[in-house]
């Protein structure tokens, strides 16, 4: 029967083992995606389960409202300034485990550094919390000798963003540190033999040679840290909660206050949907490095 | 001779990287161990006798044990569905060519921001009644691990030789035969990547587990939250109740380094 219509047992027997995945990933993700959507160009009055049409409405409300723009101003700090210490401390790192480590003893020093990264987030947020406290905290207590007075880390509009930075790269930096390993144990080392013989120093050597040959990886590098920076949740919520006042409150901070505390879900909606685009922009730009071979997913 | 002094400055200061990195962790860590009044004495005391009372107290009285419960049955199970279902999917994909040119789009899945969805999966589970049950977390997991498990497993599977299967066929196996006695255990060091890489995010995750449960079926980092208010740290059950979720992750990384660094680099070759 499956012949008439033109399909060959093998694809039947194919698509029978994708379904039951394609069907939770229908039910569970494409549907709710689907419906944040949707709810974005309508209204949502809860007590009366009645929901309105009102087309870009919530969009332009939301826009209008300068909190918007405050959460993305504040976003774009902190992802460049997180990325940016991500990156430097990852491939000052890898530059480090390449040039001074054997095969063996750079495998324990991976899997030593990646401890940051596998630690429940919410465990390293609160033990940071811990450790920023102004009064018993240690870090005061380190800082004082240097002639630091007390800082209140998390409870001050000025440090606070600082304080969710810095417990951010040290989980982010060794995850960058791996990517940027993986790239600089592929270059090919004859590159380096002939720089040599011409005499070209260490610096020069990783300005105009190590840099250039690694950019498509650090490209790749910064896509995909990008993403977990952008949608940092658990450790600015147990740090400051996108206080104090506003000082913190990136996008997903404001997008979890505007739905579960101000429960206004069209605005919500609304930002869902520009949070989605933006992430998806990105994710675009990763496929399409990976379909021209930058890049080799496992 | 030079080369030799040069490796051992490489494993010294390797080191005392590791050890200073990974400060801030020890140092909590080492206070869950200490006597209550020893805990915030600064400068820290360092030579203490150590007490498992913070775990005690963090076991019993808090209601962290259900928590942890939990955590351990809705990892389990999300974790054995992911796999489950991916590698069928997987499988599909890489031997039968399914949907081959849609595969690489299953990636944009992995990207979704979870606080994006969480509003609407919260509007939905409370429609289905699946507002504070672990099904409702097993499925969320399940769902969203799902894209990582099936794209890291079509890259493992691929790796696997046609041969061997087709051999089984020839000798009568059906195709769950073949999966289960073939492609799974050759394929077993990418399983083991995945399955941990998998059981870690779904252990560890805090956003969905915040939003969707309320009490009998919260996990043990929104558990976490209970030790600290905005004036009073309970110190010594946030050092044992971070230490105890964090244990079971730095014994898969001692015994399990290898899979584990395979899982997290699988992002690139």
């Amino acid at each position: 029967m499956l012949g008439r219509l033109g399909i060959s047992r093998d694809t039947a027997v194919g698509w029978a083992l994708v379904l039951p995945a394609a069907a939770v990933l229908v039910a569970f993700l494409a549907y709710p995606l689907f419906y944040v959507v949707y709810n974005s160009f309508f209204t949502l009055d809860l007590a009366a389960r009645a929901n309105t049409f009102v087309g870009w409405r919530n969009y332009t409300a939301l826009v209008a409202d300068p909190e918007f723009a405050h959460s993305v101003s504040i976003t774009a700090a902190f992802v460049t300034a997180d990325l940016a210490i991500q990156f430097v401390l990852g491939l000052a790192l890898a530059l480090f485990a390449k040039a001074y480590l054997d095969d063996r003893a750079r495998g324990g020093f991976v899997a030593v550094m990646l401890i940051p990264a596998i630690l429940a987030p919410v465990v390293v947020g609160l033990f940071f919390k811990v450790i920023y406290n102004t009064d018993y905290g240690v870090l005061n207590w380190g800082l004082q000798y240097l002639g630091v007075p007390p800082i209140p880390w998390t409870s001050d509009a000025h440090w606070a963003l600082w304080s969710i930075i810095l417990a951010s790269s040290w989980t982010g930096g060794p995850m960058m540190f791996i990517i940027l390993l993986g790239g600089l144990l592929t270059l090919p080392d004859s590159v380096y033999e002939a720089a040599q013989i011409d005499g070209a120093g260490a610096v020069r050597q990783f300005f105009h040679m190590t840099l250039p040959m690694l950019s498509p990886i650090i490209f790749i590098a910064l896509i995909l840290r990008f993403a977990d920076v952008f949608n940092l949740f658990d450790k600015i919520f147990v740090l400051t909660s996108g206080g104090p006042g506003q000082a913190t409150e990136t996008i997903p901070m404001h997008l979890y206050r505007l739905a579960f505390l101000d429960l206004d879900l069209s605005r919500a909606d609304a930002l869902a949907v520009v949070m989605l685009v933006v992430q998806m922009a990105v994710g675009f730009v990763m496929v399409g490095a990976i379909r021209r071979g930058q890049m080799a997913p496992t | 001779m030079n080369a030799r002094r040069h490796h051992r400055a490489g494993l010294v200061i390797a080191g005392a990287v590791a050890i200073g990195y990974l400060l801030p962790f020890l140092y909590v860590a080492q206070s869950s161990f200490k006597p209550s009044a020893l805990i915030v004495t600064l400068p820290p005391v360092m030579v203490f006798r150590p007490t498992l009372a913070h775990y005690a107290d963090v076991l019993r009285n808090l209601s962290f044990d259900k928590y942890l419960l939990n955590s351990v049955i809705v990892t389990a199970v999300a974790t054995t569905a992911a796999v489950l279902f991916g590698s069928a999917a997987a499988y599909g994909v890489s031997r039968f060519g399914v949907g081959r040119n849609l595969a690489i789009w299953i990636l944009l899945g992995r990207m979704v921001p979870p606080i994006t969805i969480v509003l609407p999966f919260f509007l939905l589970y409370r429609a289905f009644n699946l507002i504070d049950t672990r099904l409702g977390l097993i499925l969320a997991y399940t769902a969203f691990n799902l894209p990582m498990v099936i794209w890291l497993l079509i890259g493992f599977f691929e790796g696997t030789p046609r041969e061997y299967d087709e051999a089984a066929k020839i000798d009568g196996a059906n195709l769950l035969q073949i999966i289960a006695y073939i492609v799974w255990p050759i394929a077993r060091p990418g399983l083991a990547a995945t399955a941990i890489l998998t059981a870690i995010y779904s252990w560890n995750e805090f956003l969905f587990a915040l939003i969707l449960t309320t009490e009998r079926a919260r996990t043990a980092p929104v558990g976490m939250t209970q030790f600290i208010s905005e004036y009073t740290i309970a110190w010594g059950s946030l050092a044992a109740g971070g230490l105890t979720i964090s244990l079971p992750i730095l014994v898969f990384m001692v015994f399990m380094r290898q899979h584990l660094v395979r899982g997290l680099a699988g992002q690139l070759k």
